[in-house]
C-alpha cells in the first residue's frame, strides 16, 4: 500500500516524507486539470531532485483533456516526464495513453477518469492496457469498492479530500459576473455555491481549464481503511490546507498500524476542524435512483 | 464519398417512426437495459426489432445506446443482450465502457461499436486508441470548436460523429456527479437530475455576492449548429447527431426535417440565403431552449448561458397530427395534441411540404362541431383542401418576435 497526496508547497517536501507519504502529485500548466497548485517545468525538476532524495516518488497530474492543437504540449510533457525520472503520470484522456504507448512509457500511467472506473470489469480491462494503476470512481459504495479490490490488482482509492463533482470547460463564473454586470471575482479561491433551497456550501473554482464544483464536504474514509486491501490510498489536496493533509496522512498511517480507531478519528475531525464538514460520501449510499415520469 | 449521416434520437417507437419519416438516416434509441436517460429508454427487444424493421424498410439504421458506466453488478446478461441486438439487425451500439466495447467485439462482431461522447474524445490520438480496440466510430466531445473538429477529422483513423443540435451537458460528458450528490440519482447510470440547471446562491467566503434577480446557474443554451453543416461535410465528418431522446414527436419532426432540407440542399448545391433563412426559421420553431453555437466558435460566453429560463421550451404550437386523409372528400382525421380554437391560422407540414391555411371547423366522433379542442388525444375530423398524409402535423402560427428569454 502506498499513500499518495497532491503537493501544495515544495518548501515542505520534507514534511510530506515525514508523514510517510510515498508519492506526491504535482501539477503543470496546460496539461493538468483541477490542480491543487501549479508548478513550472523548471520547478518540477527541482521537486523531483529533492523528492527522490527524501525517498518520495513524484507523480504528475496530466488530467486535462487534450485538444488536437494541444497534442504537442502533452507530448512534450510526457517526454519531459520520461527524461526527468517522473515516477507516475495521472491521465484522463485516452489520447495521453496512446502517446505514452508510442513512447513506450505506458507502464508509468495511472488512469483517473473520475467516473469511468466503477466496476472490476472496467478496472481490469484498462489495466490490461499495460498501465500501472486505475483510480476508482468516488460514487461507488464501500461494498462495491471491496468487491472491486478483491477482483482487481492495481487500484488507487481516494480516501480523503473534496470530491470534484463537475468539470466544465466553460468559464462559468466569468460568464455569470459579466451577465449580471458584477465585478469579476472568478480568480478568488474562496467562492462557494449554495443551491437556493439548501445550505451546503460547495466550493467552485475557475482556472485556465474551466470551472469545477467540489462537494460541500470532505470525503473521509477513515472508518473503513483497515478493511481495504490490495490498493493505494490517495489524499486529494484540492482546496485543503496543507496542515490538514499532513494530519490526515499521519492519522491514516496510525489507523493502518492499529494504533487508533478509524471511527474515533473520523468523529474527532468535526470537533478539531469546525471550519470543514466531513462525510463518508457514497460509501453507504447507492446512487441507483432514476428519474421517473413527472419528476 | 459517403453522404453524411443525419442521426436522430427517439424515446419510443412512435418517435422512431417520425424521425425516419422526416428524414433521419439513422436513429439512436435506448434499450431498457444498459442505457443512460432511463426515462427515455422505452425499448424492449421486441420494440427494438420492430423499430429496426421499420427503419430498414425506409432505408434507415438503428443504433442502440449501451452507454451505462457499469457498477459492480450492472453487467449481468450483457452478452445475451448484445447478441440479441445483433440478431435483430441493430446497426451499431453506442458505448462508453471498455468492458462493453470488448464484450461486443467478442460476442457480436456484426454490431458496429461507436464510442460515446461520455468518453469526451477531443483528439486524434484518442481516436487511434479506439481504433486499436476495433471500434468503428467515435463521437467527439461537445467541447470541440469547429476548427478543432476539422483538425481531429484531418488526422482521425476512424469515422467521427459530432453533435449539431440539442441540449448541452455543462460538464465534460460522463465526468459529472452533481446529480449523484444532489439527488442520489446517478447521472452515469440513467438518473441525471440536471442539477446543473438549478439555481444557486454564490458566496465569497461567507458573503453572498450573487445578483438577487438572477441567481447563479450553470445552465447552457441549447446547441444549434446549422451554420456549420457545410464545414462539417467538407471536413468529412461521418455523422451529425441531434440530441434529445426525451423530446416530443413535434420536436423531432421539425428538427430532423430542417436538417434534412439543409443537408440535401448542400449536396444539391441549391442552398441560398433564402433557403437558409427558411431552415433557421424552421429550427427556431422546435421546442428548444434558446439556442447558441455551443463550442463551435470557441469557448462559450455569458450570452450562451441561461440565467432566466430553465425549461426545455415546450410551446404548445403543435396542435394535431394527421391520422388519415380522404382524397375524395378532402376530410382529414386528426388527433388533438394541444389546446386550440377554430379558424386560427395554422401550418400543415409533412416530411416534404408545408402549407399555411386557416383551420376549418372540426367535428367530433358524433359529427358535432367543436368550438374549442381541449381534450388531448381526441379524434376530430376537419377539411383540408390539399392532400396530406398520416404523420403530417398541424401547428399554430405564432409570432415570437416579442418573446424575451435569456
Amino acid at each position: 500500500m502506498k499513500l499518495i497526496s497532491d503537493c501544495l508547497e515544495i518548501k515542505h517536501l520534507d514534511q510530506y516524507a515525514k508523514c510517510s507519504i510515498d508519492r506526491i502529485i504535482v501539477s503543470l500548466p496546460h496539461v493538468s486539470a483541477r490542480p491543487a497548485r501549479v508548478y513550472t517545468m523548471e520547478e518540477l525538476k527541482e521537486i523531483v531532485k529533492f523528492a527522490h532524495e527524501l525517498g518520495l516518488e513524484v507523480g504528475v497530474n496530466m488530467l486535462n483533456f487534450v485538444m488536437e492543437d494541444d497534442l504537442d504540449k502533452f507530448q512534450d510533457a510526457l517526454l519531459f516526464c520520461k527524461d526527468n525520472k517522473i515516477d507516475r503520470i495521472y491521465f484522463a484522456d485516452m489520447g495521453v495513453y496512446w502517446m505514452a504507448k508510442e513512447m513506450k512509457m505506458e507502464h508509468l500511467l495511472i488512469y483517473q477518469p473520475t467516473t469511468l472506473i466503477a466496476s472490476s470489469q472496467d478496472a481490469n480491462e484498462y489495466l490490461r492496457l499495460g498501465i500501472d494503476r486505475v483510480v476508482l470512481a468516488r460514487e461507488i459504495t464501500f461494498d462495491d469498492m471491496k468487491h472491486i479490490l478483491s477482483h482487481c490488482h492495481g487500484c488507487e482509492v481516494s480516501v480523503f479530500g473534496y470530491n470534484v463533482m463537475m468539470h466544465s470547460r466553460r468559464k462559468l463564473l466569468s460568464s455569470y459576473f459579466e451577465f449580471c454586470g458584477l465585478e469579476d471575482r472568478s480568480a478568488s479561491k474562496e467562492l462557494y455555491l449554495m443551491e437556493e433551497t439548501r445550505d451546503e456550501k460547495m466550493p467552485i473554482i475557475q482556472d485556465e481549464t474551466g470551472t469545477f464544483v467540489l462537494s460541500g464536504t470532505i470525503f473521509c474514509m477513515f472508518s473503513k481503511l483497515m478493511e481495504l486491501e490490495n490498493c493505494d490510498f490517495r489524499i486529494e489536496g484540492i482546496h485543503l490546507d496543507e496542515e490538514l493533509i499532513f494530519q490526515a496522512a499521519k492519522d491514516i498511517q496510525r489507523i493502518l498500524l492499529g494504533e487508533i480507531s478509524g471511527d474515533k478519528v473520523y468523529e474527532s475531525y468535526s470537533k478539531a476542524y469546525p471550519q470543514y464538514a466531513f462525510s463518508e460520501g457514497f460509501m453507504y449510499k447507492k446512487t441507483t435512483l432514476v428519474k421517473e415520469a413527472g419528476q | 464519398m459517403n453522404r453524411i449521416e443525419l442521426l436522430a434520437p427517439a424515446g419510443d417507437l412512435e418517435r422512431l417512426k417520425i424521425a425516419v419519416l422526416y428524414g433521419a438516416d439513422a436513429v439512436y434509441i435506448g434499450g431498457k437495459q444498459f442505457s443512460l436517460r432511463s426515462r427515455a429508454s422505452n425499448f424492449d427487444l421486441e420494440a427494438i426489432e420492430e423499430g429496426v424493421k421499420f427503419a430498414k424498410a425506409h432505408g434507415a439504421r438503428v443504433h442502440v445506446t449501451v452507454n451505462i458506466i457499469p457498477h459492480e453488478d450492472d453487467l449481468e446478461e450483457l452478452e445475451e443482450y448484445l447478441k440479441a441486438l445483433e440478431r435483430i439487425g441493430v446497426h451499431a451500439i453506442i458505448c462508453a465502457s471498455l468492458s462493453v466495447v470488448r464484450c461486443a467485439k467478442r460476442v457480436a462482431k456484426n454490431l458496429e461499436v461507436h464510442i460515446s461522447t461520455q468518453h469526451s474524445t477531443t483528439n486524434s490520438k484518442a481516436v487511434d486508441f479506439w481504433k486499436s480496440e476495433q471500434a468503428d466510430r467515435v463521437v467527439l466531445a461537445r467541447e470541440c470548436s469547429l476548427d478543432q473538429i476539422k483538425s481531429v477529422a484531418q488526422h482521425a483513423s476512424l469515422p467521427l460523429e459530432v453533435f449539431i443540435h440539442g441540449g448541452m451537458c455543462i460538464s465534460y460528458s460522463g465526468r459529472c456527479t452533481l446529480s449523484n450528490h444532489m439527488t442520489t440519482r446517478d447521472a452515469n447510470r440513467g438518473g441525471c437530475a440536471q442539477s446543473c440547471r438549478w439555481k444557486y446562491r454564490l458566496l465569497e467566503k461567507d458573503e453572498f455576492i450573487h445578483d438577487d434577480k438572477h441567481l447563479f446557474s450553470m445552465s447552457s443554451k441549447d446547441l444549434m449548429a446549422a451554420s456549420y453543416i457545410q464545414d462539417l461535410i467538407k471536413a468529412n465528418i461521418a455523422s451529425l447527431k441531434i440530441e434529445g431522446r426525451m423530446k416530443s414527436p413535434y420536436y423531432l419532426a421539425t428538427v430532423v426535417r430542417a436538417y434534412r432540407m439543409l443537408i440535401d440542399a448542400i449536396y444539391e448545391k441549391s442552398l441560398d440565403d433564402e433557403k437558409m433563412k427558411m431552415i433557421l426559421d424552421e429550427l427556431s420553431r422546435s421546442e428548444n431552449r434558446p439556442t447558441a453555437n455551443g463550442f463551435y466558435e470557441g469557448l462559450p460566453k455569458a450570452y450562451d448561458q441561461l440565467y432566466g429560463v430553465n425549461g426545455a421550451g415546450v410551446t404548445q404550437e403543435y396542435i394535431a397530427s394527421i391520422l388519415e386523409y380522404d382524397k375524395k372528400s378532402h376530410m382529414a382525421t386528426i388527433q388533438v395534441k394541444n389546446h386550440f380554437e377554430m379558424s386560427i391560422p395554422v401550418e400543415v407540414f409533412g416530411p416534404d411540404h408545408t402549407h399555411a391555411m386557416t383551420l376549418n371547423p372540426c367535428y367530433d366522433e358524433n359529427g358535432a362541431e367543436v368550438e374549442v379542442a381541449n381534450k388531448p388525444m381526441q379524434i376530430l375530423k376537419t377539411r383540408i383542401d390539399f392532400e396530406v398524409k398520416e404523420n403530417d402535423m398541424i401547428r399554430k402560427i405564432v409570432d415570437k418576435s416579442d418573446r424575451h428569454v435569456y
